[in-house]
């Protein structure tokens, strides 16, 4: 007996509509939330355009947005037009030991993309090409190169041969063969490639961020970035709008490919366009004029673009900002050799493997009058003694934010090990914090290297994993607004704004003491505009600057004379200005060397655990 | 003048180690038309693309015209192709195919219009314009890539086996609009088949190829009734081939004695006494009982009905013939005896060129 049909969806159906909500329900999440009221993903608290709002007015990631979709623009045609050419090529030769050829054609596709990366770097040094737009649109052409060809190829294969032949036999010349015929019946494989270069190209991260320089600072570098100082909804908007250009364009080719004229998907089109457009009207216009430029490479939201914008007018100069995400990311970029930053914003471990290294440029003082607004607990501190080579940016203390209607008060690192809160605890996902954590709770130091002190330390994360919920660096306070936590260990500039919207959260520094970062700004040996990094190093100690950037950031400035230009909110808040004593009991994480290998292999096993 | 005359002085190509046509030489008059006639894959194709410039000869020259091509790539030659699968461009409508070589030519589009027009009228296909070339069927689609090539009033037209594709109804319609459209046209045809119906129908002359070299040429009544080698003889349904020794060679009455003892006379040419040979006859040259100065035993075997007629086979000794007789040959049946009759000149001498035939 057939069970009667229509009645019930069969197997297969279930399974496509499965498969389907698998493939979209991440984007039908994304644009829901880009419309969410609320700051964290996790809740729906009403409706808003605010994030879009907010995305209008960013002009940093509107910048890394144009540059973005330059880079893809750039890649797309030259990748395409290349690959379309190879294919032709290799469909038409037909070669010796095709097979190889085939083979060599498609490894770039499956080699591991870090690899790739790293061997393009090397190449640009090799070739004394500077890091910059230039390179990062090169090596986007280089890593999308085969799937051009492969797609394009793919297409030929399919191609009737006979088809050119009748266009020459008609008259026509091999070039005008290729116009009129090959390309015209090969156009839907050649958009395809396209569509496939773009996209590949605009999320690219991994080879973009070894290979990016002075400007081209794309979105998803930016978006890393912004783990440091918090993710905001406003990407979520950034993405919507860029999902709709996307869809829009591959509606209007479909279109096209279906045989309608370019007039009648000129709306999609063009609404495509525009929405790609938007980013190079609204992006902040270089200052004209301007002969001479500054290039800063620092984290993202680490300065305020009224902030540069000021600095442009004042010194008739450009501002380059560029973002990084990682001091690793930004060490590596040193090391490269060819890449022209001015202004570098390392933490306190980072400075001292830098200056080892010999990457930094000795400061001169007499350029620096300003560096007298500084607090002196801040100077001369052992990563670099004498202030050699660096000067305070930021400051910031590692605690626990806590709600206090679940928890209690707090004050020691031991309610991070309380089993009432289990799956209510959330740990920084960072060797140093983790550890540090555990080495303050047991009355070690932070730079500890004796192996036995460390292995106590790393026993404690490991007994400590089952009562962790997370461990994150990047949203730690939307998870602990959001009530999934109770307790968490983070930065205070993060908890600092986490508290300025719910009275009910609370940050300490834990009476065993804490670690204290010093995020600081340096100038690279090789700068190539050393003199006006001298200027922009003493600008941000200026008294009205500091100030306007504590505001703007809700960081701690280690700037004695902007303390007085702050508001009563942020000078008196102990999680933006601890107490002396409070700052008395904290350490610097240092540069420990090779036991940093130590350091990463114990947090590896915490976090492998069982 | 000479305009539409196609010389091919002493071409070969080979592909790798395939040698595709072998030294060929070949003259086209100015508004013949000429078949190419063989079995696939020897080098009737070849040699069709060579006139056409798809594949360039290892030695010799072509001329058309008149004038040395060999080195004139594809859209310089004077010359149009109708393509075995078409080849129509699917992304172009029937009248944006046809005007595609006018286009290429740079042809005003006041020109180019009724000029279309005129060639899918010429093809019965008025009116058809706008289709998209997918909504076509096999023979439509034949048509549009005849006005296509003919539009341009090429000096010589190459037809590639341009129905093969076709179902046979279709094929023989055609067959009729091809010839039709050649006396209009008055252009040079040089046709490519291995159907030998087709080209026996169409041609002026048929030149019978085999392994890249010319077999034979001729009119197609001369190829058809005096076949010289035994591979046109098979080719052109010549069933009935046996090997003998000459036993007299007398103008007008030789005498074969074959390999199985039948003593055959022909009144066939070029028989030299105690050579060894192939002979051959058509069956339907063959009769039961009848007059002819050749007459074998055999016996029925078996019978294949055709609708015009019936072939039977004939065991006659060692040797098996193939007999064919008008109608339904209602009152036989195999086992009966019979006696197979034919003419002295319906006998054929056959030559296989770098073989002898076996010595019994």
């Amino acid at each position: 007996m057939t069970a009667p049909s229509g009645r019930r969806p069969s197997a297969g159906a279930l399974l496509a509509v499965a498969v389907y909500a698998f493939l979209y329900a991440p984007l039908i999440v994304l644009v829901a939330f880009s419309f969410n009221r609320a700051r964290l993903a996790a809740r729906w608290e009403g409706f808003t355009l605010e994030w879009y709002a907010v995305a209008l007015r960013d002009q940093h990631v509107l910048a890394a947005l144009r540059n973005s979709v330059i880079i893809a623009l750039a890649t797309t045609v030259l990748a395409t037009a290349a690959g379309t050419a190879a294919a032709l090529a290799f469909h038409r030769l037909r070669l010796r030991a095709q097979g190889t050829w085939d083979a060599l054609v498609v490894v770039p596709l499956v080699l591991p993309e870090i690899v790739l990366a790293a061997s393009l770097v090397l190449l640009f040094a090799a070739m004394g090409l500077r890091l910059g737009f230039f390179t990062v649109v090169l090596a986007h052409v280089a890593f999308s190169l085969s799937y051009a060809i492969v797609v394009v190829r793919a297409r030929l294969a399919g191609f009737d041969r006979s088809l050119e032949e009748a266009a020459m036999d008609l008259g026509a010349s091999p070039l005008r063969t290729l116009r009129h015929v090959t390309l015209p019946l090969i156009a839907p494989g050649i958009l395809a490639a396209a569509l496939l270069v773009f996209s590949v190209s605009i999320d690219d991260y991994v080879v973009t961020s070894f290979v990016a320089g002075v400007g081209a600072t794309t979105l998803p570098l930016h978006i890393y970035s912004m783990v440091r100082s918090g993710l905001s909804p406003e990407i979520n908007a950034d993405s919507t709008v860029l999902l709709t250009a996307t869809v829009l364009l591959l509606f209007a080719a479909w279109r096209l490919e279906q045989g309608r004229r370019p007039r009648q998907v000129a709306v999609p089109m063009g609404l495509g366009l525009s929405l790609l457009g938007a980013p190079f009207l609204l992006a902040p216009v270089p200052l004209t004029g301007a002969d001479r430029q500054l290039n800063v490479y620092i984290w993202s939201n680490y300065i305020a673009p009224e902030t540069v914008r000021r600095f442009e007018q004042r010194h008739h100069v450009r501002v380059n900002v560029d973002v990084y995400d990682s001091n690793e990311a930004l060490i590596a970029k040193m090391q490269s050799g060819n890449v022209d930053y001015d202004v570098i914003c390392p933490s306190t471990y980072t400075v001292q493997s830098l200056v080892a290294q010999g990457l930094l440029r000795a400061l001169d003082f007499s350029a620096l009058p300003h560096l007298s607004n500084v607090d002196p607990r801040f100077l001369g501190r052992r990563h670099d003694p004498g202030n050699r080579y660096s000067v305070p940016y930021f400051w910031g203390t590692t605690g626990i934010a806590y709600r206090q209607s679940r928890v209690g008060t707090v004050d020691s690192w031991g309610a991070l090990w309380d089993a009432r809160f289990r799956g209510r605890i959330l740990m920084l996902d960072d060797a140093r914090e983790t550890l540090g954590a555990a080495l303050k709770w047991k009355g070690l130091s932070v730079n500890t290297t004796d192996p036995a002190s460390l292995a106590l330390a790393q026993r404690a994360l490991v007994a400590q994993r089952p009562l962790v919920r997370a461990y994150n660096s990047s949203n730690f306070e939307d998870v602990l607004l959001s009530g999934d936590v109770w307790l968490a260990q983070g930065w205070n500039g993060q908890f600092a704004r986490a508290m300025a919207q719910d009275a009910d959260i609370h940050y300490v520094v834990p009476r065993e003491g804490s670690m204290l970062f010093l995020d600081s700004l340096a100038v690279p040996r090789g700068a190539p505009h050393p003199a006006l990094a001298h200027a922009f190093l003493d600008y941000v100690m200026e008294a009205e600057v500091a100030a306007e950037i504590c505001r703007t950031m809700q960081y701690s400035t280690p700037n004695r004379a902007a303390l007085a230009l702050l508001p009563a909110s942020i000078r008196d808040n102990p999680a933006i200005f601890p107490s002396a004593d409070v700052v008395a009991r904290t350490e610097i994480i240092e540069d420990i060397g090779a036991a940093t290998v130590l350091y990463d292999r114990l947090w590896t096993e915490v976090k492998t655990s069982r | 003048m000479g305009r539409g005359a196609v010389s091919l002085r002493g071409v070969s190509k080979s592909f790798g180690t395939v040698v595709a046509v072998r030294d060929v030489s070949l003259e086209v008059a100015p508004g013949e038309f000429l078949t190419l006639l063989g079995p696939s894959g020897c080098g009737k194709t070849t040699l069709l693309r060579m006139i056409a410039a798809l594949e360039s000869p290892e030695s010799g020259r072509i001329l058309l015209s008149q004038r040395d091509v060999t080195d004139d790539p594809p859209h310089r030659r004077p010359v149009n192709t109708v393509f075995q699968h078409y080849a129509l461009f699917p992304h172009r409508t029937v009248a944006g195919n046809v005007a595609f070589g006018l286009e290429m030519a740079g042809r005003a589009r006041a020109d180019l219009v009724p000029r279309v027009e005129r060639a899918l009228e010429m093809v019965r296909l008025s009116g058809m314009g706008s289709r998209r070339v997918d909504q076509l069927s096999g023979g439509q689609r034949q048509r549009v890539a005849l006005a296509r090539a003919v539009v341009l009033e090429p000096e010589v037209l190459l037809l590639d086996e341009p129905m093969s594709a076709l179902d046979r109804k279709l094929r023989e319609e055609m067959r009729a609009e091809v010839k039709s459209l050649h006396r209009r046209l008055g252009t040079t045809f040089v046709f490519v088949t291995h159907d030998q119906e087709e080209a026996l129908a169409l041609s002026d002359r048929v030149v019978v190829m085999n392994d890249g070299r010319i077999e034979q040429m001729g009119p197609p009544a001369e190829i058809y009734d005096v076949p010289r080698t035994r591979f046109v003889a098979e080719f052109l349904a010549v069933r009935n081939i046996l090997s003998g020794d000459v036993q007299s060679a007398e103008v007008g009455a030789t005498v074969v004695r074959t390999e199985n003892g039948l003593m055959l006379r022909s009144r066939a040419a070029g028989f030299v006494a105690g050579e060894r040979v192939w002979v051959g006859v058509r069956p339907e040259r063959m009769g039961f009982d009848g007059a002819g100065e050749n007459r074998v035993a055999g016996v029925l075997e078996d019978r294949l009905f055709l609708g015009d007629r019936s072939e039977w086979r004939v065991r006659a000794g060692a040797d098996l013939l193939t007999v064919s007789e008008p109608g339904t040959s209602a009152g036989r049946q195999a086992g009966d005896a019979v006696t197979v009759t034919f003419e002295a000149s319906a006998l054929l001498r056959l030559v296989e060129p770098g073989r002898r035939p076996p010595r019994p």
